[in-house]
């Protein structure tokens, strides 16, 4: 009798009388047990690349059991040459089945069978606080038959990625997990992100800055947002988008100024100059309405802050001209709205 | 038999380890579950703070446009965030409540001990204020959670991790291996149960600097405020007032902090500790309640305190135990070290020689100076100051160093068989060098016996990956006191061993001349050094070099050439207690200099011009920046261009490293 063994009739032994004693039938599965049930489920994703600041590796994981492989897509990916290292040590050439940039994300192929693998439809959701572990190959550290790195933390929030609104630089819009572990880092994207029982939960992204605060963001995708398309990938049905991102924002055909609304700015000396009013043109929008030199715009149409003369101009780009806008201004310490429509 | 026998017993094993498996489980279970709870209690009075306008970039560091972090802290709403996120002096703030309304705000007060700030909302606000954990029940080891609310959509984002220290940055900080960062500066550290112990905060226990202690975001070290202590300051917060450290005005003598009594070797000019009455030469006993053995225990005793708070101070004078009241304030007088005008004869430690006669030597009287002007003549031996004896040039240096410029004191003086007690005023000390020099040993033989290697050798550090040349004059003495010049080259200024060479033929006649030996270390990358790392070796350097041969510990100096003088500019302003000496050749500071102390005597020489490598205007900001801090700073001007020294100005540079002894 191996020691194995004895922990696989010890456990089912436990089960058994946790059941006899209504405890959570998740009382069997420890840490130990679900990273050993994960492990098989990963692999190391090696292409292009290779010089400096440019790693040639990423992370992945199986979906299926014909061996369908889920990772970001990305320049490791841009080559003919993709070799995928199993986690029992098997090495296989592997294809790029489709890729879909909007998401960040590629399926590849290798030829196997009976894979261990996730199904993507029992991948489950969490909250802030919920206890996770992150499986990856971060820094290249694992090749061959040697596991993926495992780290743990908690889901410290759920957040949008907005693409285009300046304080990420990703194609990705949409709602990511924000992790209370250090999973920004070379190699780690493409990794899995499951939950303390094992289930899947996302996808972990690529390293990402936050401009706003000038910190690393570590944070993993939803399955959720992903697995539709991943699914079309795999039964050949995916027919790359055009970029929703950029249509549920386009820029206004004729667009709104400043000057429109007869609102002079002050001088923009600054990369960030508060958006102060230097003067209102008389008979004009503004002047109608009540805005007057001094007044600190803040927000249009009660959408995010504005932090610069430049914001303003650009977030004016939006808005036709036809249309009416509610501009939020600070007066000596007090907040009022004003609602203009250009002539 | 046998065989069922082990059976039944890994059976029961299995058990065991099953159940022990179950129990952690559950635990697991219930502090993810309190952990939720605890952010779900104090998520209502986390508040989101955003600015508008402001600096962009402060002290190096290109500062986002935001949102951070605040915590409510009374009933009528006020707010207290990281000072951290209004280092940039925004023109307008808005904090956003948990409901995402947002509010107009302003910033009623800075604390720079505890690095908060307190923020009043302008219009009404009704949140609950978080409960408190007590300070003295914040154990090292338990759960701690940091809490922000700085992410798109408006919910708290967490990270769990645990107390790692109390009492951390001379009491003013509780440490945790949460990620603590921008996106939760500001924001509350609680425990497990939900109570908050501390306002989350970058510091650096090293630092002083407005934005210490970022670099360490997300690295397993973070700090917090505790909440109890920011509720003391609360009250002088509410009225508008900025808290600042408390300083107490004395200079400790030097030696190892850690280790020797905390003997007060200075007392400033109109310092908290002068107007009580405390003394040079007082040993301190107690502050508070807070017995003093080691000097590091007066700066732990000090650190909680604000400016403006009383402590109760006891020290030793001789035989006898006072007992002061000292009120502490914010900022010194900057010191200006007192000048009489001399140069001290060194001397030269011979084989079997006679002890020395007790005071000092005069070697050179400045013109125009104090001494001068009392008449002091070279050859006359000074042996006290006011009621203090001097038995040599350091107790001399130390006496004068502690009395203040302006001001008469009596000299005690030996000519020959008379002593003499004029009064001098002291002076500050000149930024001029001295056109000649006269010898500073008197009938100095040539050396012979056993020495160290001299001439030009590679020397190297087992413990550091550096290399490094040297260069000791041939004529190398070991009873004489020697300078020692730590040279920093600039960008690939030693990449070939022909720069090496060119360097040393440079400074040759300079160490025969004066008795100056020559380091010249290497970056580890050729083209920058990197001042976090190296100002380590270099002290490990120098400190080598003092051990194996001779040197003057006041006239040890750190010079260098464009980078390579800012370098210089990093290692004297850290190294307080090495160097004595900066010369920058093309180079502006590139951090905040210290302030003057007595203890540690510090002058720069400094080139200037219109153009060069360091742009003209910030060398200029950072010679009045240092004069302003009363060091006595040599400007050469070099007219429109810089460039490295000339022969005319590396002689006056001899001279001027010659001086330095000066008292």
């Amino acid at each position: 009798m191996t020691f194995r063994n004895v922990k696989a009739r010890g456990a089912a032994i436990a089960m058994a009388v946790a059941w006899l004693f209504s405890a959570p039938v998740s009382g069997a599965d420890t840490v130990a047990d679900v990273i050993d049930a994960v492990q098989p489920r990963m692999v190391k994703i090696y292409g292009a690349g290779g010089f400096r600041g440019l790693e040639a590796y990423q992370s992945g994981f199986l979906v299926s059991a014909e061996g369908h492989i889920l990772t970001v897509w990305s320049y490791v990916l841009d080559t003919e040459f993709i070799t995928v290292h199993l986690d029992d040590g098997r090495k296989f050439d592997a294809k790029t089945l489709g890729y879909d940039p909007r998401l960040e994300l590629a399926v590849l192929k290798i030829d196997g069978a009976d894979l261990p693998h996730f199904d993507l439809a029992q991948a489950k959701e969490a909250e802030a606080g919920t206890r996770i572990l992150a499986f990856s190959n971060l820094f290249g550290v694992a090749t061959r038959n040697e596991p993926a790195s495992v780290q743990h933390g908690v889901i410290s929030v759920m957040t949008r990625l907005e693409a285009r609104r300046g304080a990420y630089e990703t194609p990705y819009n949409g709602p990511v997990y924000v992790l209370d572990a250090i999973t920004n880092n070379p190699g780690a994207a493409g990794g899995a992100l499951v939950n303390r029982k094992g289930e899947l939960l996302g996808m972990l992204g690529k390293e990402l800055r936050n401009s706003l605060n000038n910190t690393w963001l570590d944070y993993a995708i939803p399955i959720g947002q992903v697995h539709p398309t991943v699914t079309e990938i795999m039964e050949g049905k995916f027919i790359s988008r055009p970029d929703e991102g950029q249509d549920s924002r386009p820029k206004a055909d004729n667009p709104l100024s400043v000057k429109l609304l007869g609102i002079v700015l002050v001088p923009d000396v600054l990369e960030r100059t508060p958006p102060f009013v230097d003067d209102v043109r008389p008979g004009s929008p503004a002047a109608a309405a009540g805005l007057k030199p001094d007044d600190l715009i803040l927000f249009i149409n009660d959408d995010r802050l504005i932090q610069s003369c430049k914001a303003l101009r650009e977030e004016l780009g939006y808005i036709e001209r036809e249309e009416q806008v509610k501009l939020t201004v600070i007066r000596g310490q007090e907040l009022m709205e004003f609602v203009l429509k250009a002539n | 038999m046998r065989s069922t026998l082990i059976r039944s017993a890994l059976a029961v094993f299995a058990l065991l380890l099953a159940y022990s498996a179950l129990a952690q489980d559950d635990l697991d279970e219930q502090v993810e579950a309190a952990v939720k709870e605890a952010v779900k209690k104090v998520a209502p009075s986390v508040v989101r703070i955003e600015t508008v306008g402001g600096l962009e970039n402060v002290g190096g560091v290109l500062f986002g446009t935001g949102p951070t972090t605040g915590l409510v802290v009374s009933e009528d709403g006020l707010v207290v965030s990281s000072a951290f996120n209004f280092a940039q002096k925004p023109s307008q703030i808005l904090i956003g409540l948990p409901d995402g309304t947002r509010v107009p705000a302003t910033l009623v007060a800075t604390d720079h001990s505890r690095r908060i700030v307190l923020l009043k909302p302008n219009v009404e606000v009704k949140l609950p204020v978080p409960e408190m954990a007590p300070e003295a029940e914040v154990a090292v080891g338990q759960w701690a959670i940091a809490v922000g609310r700085t992410f798109e959509g408006g919910e708290t984002n967490l990270s769990v991790g645990i107390v790692s220290a109390v009492k951390r940055v001379w009491g003013r900080a509780i440490q945790s291996d949460c990620k603590i960062s921008p996106s939760n500066y500001g924001g509350p550290l609680v425990d497990i149960r939900g109570r908050v112990m501390g306002i989350l905060s970058p510091m650096n226990p090293q630092s002083d600097d407005k934005i210490a202690g970022v670099e360490w975001y997300n690295a397993g070290i973070g700090f917090a405020a505790p909440l109890e202590q920011v509720h003391k300051a609360l009250p002088l917060l509410k009225q508008g007032k900025d808290l600042f450290p408390g300083i107490m005005g004395v200079n400790l003598r030097g030696g190892d902090q850690f280790a020797d009594p905390a003997m007060i070797a200075a007392v400033r000019a109109n310092s908290p500790a002068a107007q009580a009455g405390l003394k040079t030469g007082d040993q301190i006993l107690k502050i508070g309640d807070k017995e003093i053995i080691r000097q590091i225990q007066v700066r732990e005793a000090l650190g909680p305190h604000y400016a403006g708070e009383t402590v109760h101070v006891i020290v030793k004078r001789g035989s006898e135990q006072l007992e002061r009241d000292v009120t502490l304030i914010a900022k010194l007088e900057p010191y200006t070290r007192p000048f009489l005008g001399i140069l001290p004869m060194r001397l030269a430690k011979a084989e079997g020689a006679a002890p020395p006669a007790p005071g000092v030597e005069i070697r050179f009287i400045y013109p125009d100076s104090p001494a001068e002007a009392a008449g002091l003549l070279p050859g006359d031996r000074i042996l006290g100051v006011v009621d203090k004896k001097a038995a040599g040039i350091e107790q001399l240096r130390e006496a004068v160093g502690a009395l203040e410029p302006g001001k008469k004191y009596a000299l005690e003086v030996r000519r020959g068989q008379q002593t003499l007690k004029p009064d001098v005023t002291f002076a500050a000390i000149p930024e001029t060098v001295p056109e000649k020099l006269p010898p500073a040993f008197a009938g100095r033989k040539p050396f012979v016996g056993q020495q160290p290697p001299v001439g030009k050798q590679p020397f190297k550090l087992p413990e550091h990956q550096n290399d490094a040349v040297i260069y000791v004059p041939e004529g190398y003495d070991p009873g004489v006191p020697h300078a020692l010049v730590v040279w920093f080259h600039e960008p690939n200024g030693l990449k070939e061993e022909e720069k090496v060479d060119a360097l040393i033929a440079k400074w040759k006649s300079i160490c025969e001349g004066y008795d100056v030996i020559l380091a010249a270390p290497k970056s580890l990358d050729p083209v920058k050094w990197d001042p976090a790392k190296e100002t380590a070796y270099v002290q490990a350097l120098a400190e080598k070099l003092r051990a194996i041969y001779t040197i003057d510990d006041a006239r040890i100096v750190a010079a260098g050439y464009q980078a390579g003088g800012a370098m210089a500019y990093h290692v004297a302003f850290n190294r307080r207690e090495l160097f004595r000496g900066v010369v920058a050749v093309d180079a502006a500071i590139a951090s905040p200099p210290p302030e003057a102390e007595p203890t540690f005597p510090l002058a720069i020489y400094a080139t200037k011009a219109i153009q060069g490598r360091a742009p003209g205007p910030q060398i200029e900001a950072g010679i009045k920046r240092l004069r302003d801090l009363k060091y006595p700073v040599t400007v050469k001007d070099q007219g429109n261009a810089a460039r490295e020294l000339n022969a005319e100005e590396l002689g006056e540079l001899a001279r001027w490293i010659d001086a330095l002894d000066r008292i």
